[in-house]
Parts: C-alpha cells; structure tokens; sequence
C-alpha cells in the first residue's frame, strides 16, 4: 500500500494538534484520502501528547501501528524518544531541539531528562533532521508558530506541493496570523541543513 | 450541484449530519471525547445549538422538543449516559413523537474520563436502537439514519461514537439539509404520561417492537459480511474497530456489525466454514458474548488474546496476526520520566491549592474537571474523586460520621451540573464542611465552554445569567465568602482554616478565570 505515516509527538500546548490537522487538510486538499486522530481533553494539559496523520489512495486505520510511521516529527526531545517505537526501520525523525523538562523530574523520583534524546535516537541507526524552531518563532517574532516552523521542514520530505500547504495553513490558522505562519512555515522549508 | 467533501472530525460529521436531518434542537453537556458536536452546530446551524446544566436536563429538553413535534439531538460523554439514564430508560416505555437521536462517545482507555464503560449495555438495557460508526463518513449518514429510524419506530436512537471516531478527521461528502418539522403540539396521555397505570401498555409495546427492530437492522445493510471464496479466517467487528479490523481483509473474511440489536443469525452464517474466529470491538466484549453461543473458537478478551482494559489500538490484532511480529525496541540505559497533564503555568487552581494546603485539612473530597489535577505531586491536595457532583455529599457523608476539617473541592461548571443538590442534602442533614467552589468561569477541560454563571450561550449570545453566592444562599449554607487565589493568600489560608473549625455548611468561592481564557481574550 501506498499510505504514508506520519506520527507527532510533543507536549499538550505546543500546538500538535493544529500541526497535524494542517498535514491533514493539506493531503485532503491534494485530492488523497486521509484520516487524522488526535486526543482532547485531559490529555491536552501540559501531558504527552500523540497526532496520527496518514494519507494515501486507501487509509483504513486512523491510528499508525508500532514500527510503521515514515516520518516522526518530534517537537520535543523526550517525546520524540518515547514515541520512537512508531518509526520504521529507515524512518525519519523531524527533530525540534526542545526540551520541556516535566514535573516528574525532580529529587523524589530520581529521574533524569535525557539532554542527549538526538544521539540515543542516531544511535539506534535513525535519520535524525534537526531544527531549533523557537529560533526560527523569535526571529519571526511570534513565539506560537514553532510548530508552523516544524511543518515547514516536515513539508520538505513529502510529495504535497507547497502552494497546498500554504493554503491548508491559511485556512487552518487564525486570520489575523496568516501571514507570520506563511512565514514561519516558509523558513522552516528553507531551513539550511548540513 | 457539484459534490461538495470537506475533512470533518467525527463530531463535526455528527453535527453536520444532525443539520442534514431537519433537526430543530441540539443540546447536551461538554464532556470528553462529545464536546466538539454542539461546539460546531453552535457555529454553523441557525437553528438552536445550547448547553444544557447537566445530561439529563438535555435529554428531558431534548425529549420536550418532540412533543412539539420537532427533531431533537442530545449529546453527551458515556458516563453523562448515567446521568440522564433516568429519562432515557422511561421515555423507551413511552416512545418518542418525533425523531430523537441521543449522541454517546465513548472513552476506551479512558483517555479523559473517570471510566470506560461501553454504552452498549445501556442501550440493551433501554430496549432500544444504536447505530456505530466506524469513521466520519458514516458518523454522518448514520445520524441521518437514526432520526428515521426514530421516527419509524417511535423509539430513542443512540448513536455510539469512541475517543478515535470523534476525534479523528476524514473526508465527508457534504448534502443538503432537510426541512425542519413544523410546529404541531401532541397530546397522547397513554404515551405521554409515565403512571402505573400506563406502563405495562407502554413496556409491552416497547416489547412489540424488538421483533421490528431486528428486522429493520437486518435490511439496513448496516451489518455486513465481506468474505471471499474460501477463506478460512474471520474477524467479527464494529465501529472503529472495523477501521483496524480492515487492514487485514485481503486474508481474513469480516463481519461489521453497525446496527443494534442485530439478528444472532448472521452471526451463524458468518462462521460457517471458518477456522478461526476473532472478535476486535471497543469496550467490553458485547459482542463476544453473543457469539460465544454459537462457536467455541472464537479468540478475543474472554479466551484472554485481547486485555480486557483500556483502548484496543492497533496492536490488540496486529500482535496476533502478523507473522514473526515485532517492533522496534527503544535502547535506554534509564527509563523515560512520564509526563502526566499538569495544572497550566499560572492557573488559578494552583494558587488556591497552595493556600488549602497550607490551612491543613483533615481529608479533601475532589470532583471532575481540570482541577482534579491538583491530586498529582507536587500538590497532592486531594483525597477522592469519583463523579460529577460528588465531592459535596462524600463530604458530607463523612463529615456526618464525626470527621471534621473535611472539605470539597468543586468547579463552577460541576457545581451547577450537580453539587447544587449535593449541597441543599449537606445543608438539610446538617453536616459540618467547607465546600470551596473553583470558578474559573467556563468548562477549562473540555475547551472553555460557556456556564450558566457566565451568562453566555454556546453561541455566544447573552443568555440568562445564574449569580452562585445567592444560590448558594438560597440552599442555605451558614457563610459564604468569595476572594481571588492570587491575591492576600495568607487572609485566604485563615479564611479556610476558619471555616473548617467552625460547625455547618461554609462556602468559599475561588473566582479568578482561566489563565488560558484569559490569555486568548488578550491575544
């Protein structure tokens, strides 16, 4: 089968559910069946946070099974190494060097945030394409659009044209913040990897 | 006109269908995974979208409307079910005017939720129709179906979504609506009106109609058999379990099973010849439990290949079927910190818990909504949390037995929903506690919906508007104060440690929004 598979993960409040519905509407604009499956609710307060997307001539599953996604995109660190199970064998991780330490890291529990997440996930022999989107959000000057600046890249490694996208963001974000998405989105696919 | 898709959520679908329907009232109670439904008629139906206090008084609303002769849907999370199964069980005696479709979303692995019960069941017991959609596309035409259905039989329709229905988006093909039902007011006394005299009638006639209700389901073409020639496995499914039943329909026959009741037969026809038989469904093993009269080799939760807990997924069949299954595994020379939902940077709850703490209560009932996070470390404020409203009356149940210094943690939105009653019992019974009302001013969990106190409609429009300190007067309670969390929290702390000292009902009111509201109005 032809579907694509796309998993994001990220931390409630970093806007993955908008990031997932704009993949969404952009591979349902470009005429492909698709099906997305995002958590609301308790879920969404500042917890890991998990959006489906996958896209093709036949979706059945809106869930990705395990070892399957083509493509991570992980706007943070930690959870973009809890979810790695998702990733194919060649898969791809979309990296955004984010780190949201959670509460569950403090001298009671003794555990650790993993700062090295990107060389454990190299390490398991995993493309990694790195991007630090709050860079990009500052220099644009709105510090909501990560996500946009993340989809940017994302936008690189997928057979949708960019017009598509671009109309898929237009739609999907506020009106009056268009333009700064457009933006951000457009750095983040202009991003200058080594 | 050219066809119209748009990418719908199932909720959205459910709403649009709802439109496509004629229907002339929507109504219900925000609750995880159903919110989104009454949110999008808000926006896009002309017709009347609104909140209702709690599930029950929308299904009884709900029910009001078709005594005018008019199409009514009424949503709600499974365990609202339980607070509007009072309505629902008798208006199944009575029968319906005109049609009634009542929305269930389920929560398996209870993502948002204080349980995952099946609606099933519910429906069972009710002797009436549910229809179970495995995507958009059918949550749609199933809702359009369910008010025929409704209006055929005179009965409640239910339609079961799930977490992965109602949350997930696909494409949708867009109809024109129907007209809406005119105005005509029915008055029918033996169908109307619930006195013993009256109900061995109605419960015959509701009997009367199972027969019916089989047979419509079995011509609906809702429960279907997709199977080649000679294959020897099977999979029997419903809802979206179909959806991940799918991927394996090169090599395995399927049965979906869309519409309840449904005939046991086809049950029959479909295993004849098969050598292996699974059951993939979301919630309890329902279905299972059918097919279990008929055949032996039927694999699922009963014979132990699926866990009886939490949301099926994809890999409840995958693990089972996928020759030399495997996944990948995570190397870690440590294991990953979790990362539960936390209270937001700034929320006013925090701020309250904090001056709780501090005035060191003897045992704190808590209740449902974005403050039960204030359970979690670092805080650890709470005690218990079981249901809607029951933070007041385990308070005060407790409280009677002699415990003092026992307080309950309440929402605007969940006090209105059901601590009023909790409090006007506590209040009569004389019980000694502090009832702290957190008002944010909006439902904060399930996405800031407008409350009665707020005096905004799910439009947005200027609705009545219900003021909680006369209220809580009016029940009677022996004080009431009303301060912000932010501010003087040392005055805060001494007001809470006063009032747990002191005998009777007392009632402190938390008031400062939501920070997230707070910051969207800003932006």
């Amino acid at each position: 089968m032809d579907t694509v598979s796309v998993l994001f993960a990220g931390v409630g409040g970093q806007g993955i559910v908008l990031a997932s519905k704009i993949l969404a509407l952009s591979a349902f604009l470009n005429g492909m069946m698709v099906k997305e499956s995002e958590l609301h609710g308790m879920a969404q307060r500042g917890g890991s946070v998990v959006s489906h997307v996958r896209f093709g001539s036949k979706v059945f599953s809106p869930l990705i099974p395990l070892g399957t996604a083509d493509i991570l995109v992980s706007l943070e660190k930690l959870e973009g190494l809890r979810y790695l199970n998702f990733l194919k064998k060649d898969g791809k991780v979309i990296f955004n060097e984010n780190t949201t330490v959670p509460s569950t890291v403090n001298p009671d529990t003794g555990l650790i945030y993993p700062d090295d997440a990107g060389d454990k996930i190299k390490a398991m022999n995993y493309e990694i394409i790195p991007i630090n989107a709050k860079e990009i959000a500052k220099e644009v000057g709105n510090m909501k659009v990560e996500n946009i600046a993340v989809l940017g890249l994302l936008s690189r490694y997928l057979q949708i044209p960019e017009d598509v996208w671009k109309e898929a963001i237009s739609k999907a974000v506020p009106q009056k913040t268009v333009e700064v998405n457009l933006l951000a989105f457009k750095k983040g696919r202009d991003l200058n990897i080594n | 006109m050219e066809m119209q898709r748009q990418l719908l959520s199932g909720n959205e679908a459910i709403g649009r269908g709802a439109i496509e329907a004629g229907i002339s009232l929507a109504v219900g109670y925000p609750g995880t995974p159903s919110t989104e439904i009454i949110e999008y008629l808000a926006r896009h139906f002309s017709g009347q979208a609104m909140w209702a206090a709690n599930e029950k008084v929308a299904l009884e609303m709900a029910i009001g409307a078709t005594y005018a002769g008019k199409r009514a849907l009424c949503t709600m999370k499974h365990v609202g079910l339980n607070v509007a199964l009072d309505p629902l069980m008798t208006a199944a005696y009575l029968g319906v005017k005109a049609g009634l479709v009542v929305i269930v979303a389920d929560d398996p692995g209870a993502y948002s939720s204080q349980n995952e019960q099946d609606t099933r069941y519910l429906v069972n017991f009710a002797k009436i129709p549910c229809l179970e959609p495995s995507d958009s596309q059918e949550a749609k035409d199933m809702v359009i179906k369910a008010f025929d259905l409704s209006e055929r039989f005179g009965l409640p329709v239910i339609v079961r979504s799930v977490t992965r229905v109602s949350h997930s988006y696909s494409p949708v093909i867009i109809n024109e609506p129907k007209h809406e039902n005119p105005t005509r007011i029915i008055k029918d006394p033996p169908t109307m009106i619930a006195v013993p005299s009256h109900v061995i009638a109605c419960h015959k006639r509701l009997n009367e109609k199972q027969p019916k209700l089989i047979e419509w389901s079995n011509e609906s073409g809702l429960n279907q058999i997709f199977k080649k020639r000679g294959q020897k496995k099977g999979i029997i499914t419903c809802g979206v379990a179909y959806a991940y039943a799918a991927e394996f329909s090169d090599d395995f026959a399927i049965l979906k099973i869309g519409a309840y009741p449904f005939d046991e037969r086809i049950i029959k026809t479909f295993i004849r010849g098969l050598d292996e038989i699974w059951i993939l469904e979301e919630g309890y093993p329902f279905i299972e439990d059918i097919a279990l009269k008929y055949s032996k080799k039927i694999k699922g939760r009963r014979s132990g290949h699926i866990d009886m807990e939490g949301e099926l997924g994809t890999e409840a069949l995958r693990r089972h079927l996928i020759p030399n299954y495997s996944i990948p595994t995570i190397q870690l020379d440590a294991p990953l910190p979790g990362r539960p939902p936390v209270m937001c940077q700034g929320c006013p709850h925090r701020e309250f818990y904090k001056s709780l703490n501090e005035a060191k209560p003897t045992f704190v009932a808590g209740d449902i909504g974005c403050y039960t996070l204030g359970a979690a470390p670092p805080l650890k404020a709470l005690d218990t949390c079981l249901c809607m409203g029951a933070s007041i009356s385990k308070a005060a149940g407790m409280s009677l037995q002699g415990v003092n210094g026992v307080v309950a943690v309440i929402g605007d939105s969940t006090f209105i929903h059901s601590g009023i009653t909790s409090l006007i019992s506590a209040v009569y019974n004389k019980a000694n506690i502090l009832v702290a009302i957190l008002d944010n001013s909006a439902v904060a969990m399930t996405g800031h919906q407008p409350t009665p106190a707020t005096g905004v409609t799910a439009k947005g429009e200027e609705g009545g508007k219900i003021d909680l300190v006369e209220l809580c007067k009016a029940c009677g309670v022996d004080s009431i104060e009303v301060f912000s969390p932010y501010e003087d929290k040392e005055k805060n702390t001494a007001t809470i440690k006063d009032k747990l000292n002191s005998k009777g009902v007392h009632v402190v009111i938390s008031k400062a929004p939501c920070i997230l509201s707070a910051r969207k109005k800003k932006a």
